[in-house]
């Protein structure tokens, strides 16, 4: 093959993985609403937090985090959402580690970790980020979900 | 279950972006015959890497021993360690798809698009890991573990 043409399949190849690169990083951590969600039920997915099973949700929200063994950033948006909760009283944060139970994986169609669902005080997702999310996206979806409650 | 070693994050990108330069000039030596056999031999060494780094983790990795000893005295102390095993894990399917390449490779130039195919696979693979910082190895292991191929 001609030099020139070689040169091009390599830039041709370079574009195509920095257009793939640049789309996931568009949809990751950003928050989908999701309309008429189901409802997370607390004892099925047998949570714990401080190594006691969660009985409660948060009073106003819940941060339902998938994480699993083999992912980069779960601890990251773990500190995250955990600075988070201490801000906010009525908000409870939850570390879900799926690795030993890929039921859930399949129960809430986990496809990437992190993924974390925002409950509402009911326990129903109110939407759903896949990946880490920043500081910024939850606070927003904070602000919408109480927005969206007290209509 | 042993507890997980903590690595420094940059480590693994680092090793990525020797690879997706690697991979780049695995294609183009492939596309031209008189140099198919270097790209060979290079995806060969590349194949010996990534056992290193699937089986002994990417701290041991000749990159990641560069990284050590060279590029990270340069840089400030990394804000958070990260668990070793996520990109060890990436190492074992880079090994895998790079062993078919290797295959093809060895097959002759007839293969010749197997081995493009397969080296393009890590060069993206190892190309969003450096550029973007995400581990598609890592993604996989959830799919592979959701379908019951692997066990977590």
């Amino acid at each position: 093959m001609p030099l020139d043409q070689r040169f091009l399949a390599l830039a041709g190849l370079v574009l195509l993985a920095t257009f793939i690169g640049l789309v996931f990083m568009s949809k990751s951590g950003r928050a989908r609403r999701i309309k008429n969600g189901e409802r997370v039920n607390l004892s099925a997915i047998s949570a714990t937090k401080n190594g006691n099973p969660v009985t409660k949700l948060g009073e106003k929200l819940t941060l339902l985090q998938f994480s699993s063994d083999f992912c980069s950033s779960c601890k990251q948006t773990s500190v995250l959402l955990a600075s988070i909760e201490k801000t906010q009283k009525e908000l409870l944060h939850i570390d879900l580690d799926i690795t030993e139970r890929l039921d859930l994986a399949r129960t809430y169609n986990i496809l990437r970790t992190p993924t974390t669902l925002v409950l509402d005080s009911k326990g129903i997702v109110f939407s759903r980020i896949v990946g880490a999310p920043k500081q910024a996206t939850i606070e927003a979806e904070i602000e919408r979900l109480v927005n969206d409650d007290s209509k | 279950m042993m507890t997980p070693n903590k690595i420094d994050p940059r480590g693994p990108r680092f090793g990525a972006t020797i690879t997706s330069v690697l991979t780049l000039i695995v294609i183009y030596f492939a596309l031209e015959e008189s140099t198919y056999s270097v790209a060979v031999w290079i995806v060969a060494v590349m194949t010996t890497f990534f056992a290193i780094g699937a089986t002994l983790g990417t701290a041991k990795h000749p990159y990641g021993l560069i990284f050590k000893t060279l590029v990270r005295p340069l840089l400030p102390a990394p804000k958070q360690l990260e668990d070793s095993r996520p990109p060890k894990f990436a190492q074992l399917i880079g090994f895998v798809i790079s062993s078919f390449g290797l295959l093809f490779g060895i097959l002759g130039p007839d293969f010749q698009l197997g081995l493009i195919v397969t080296t393009s696979a890590t060069f993206f693979a190892a190309f969003l890991n450096a550029g973007f910082n995400y581990c598609v190895g890592c993604q996989i292991w959830l799919a592979l573990a959701r379908s019951g191929l692997i066990k977590a």
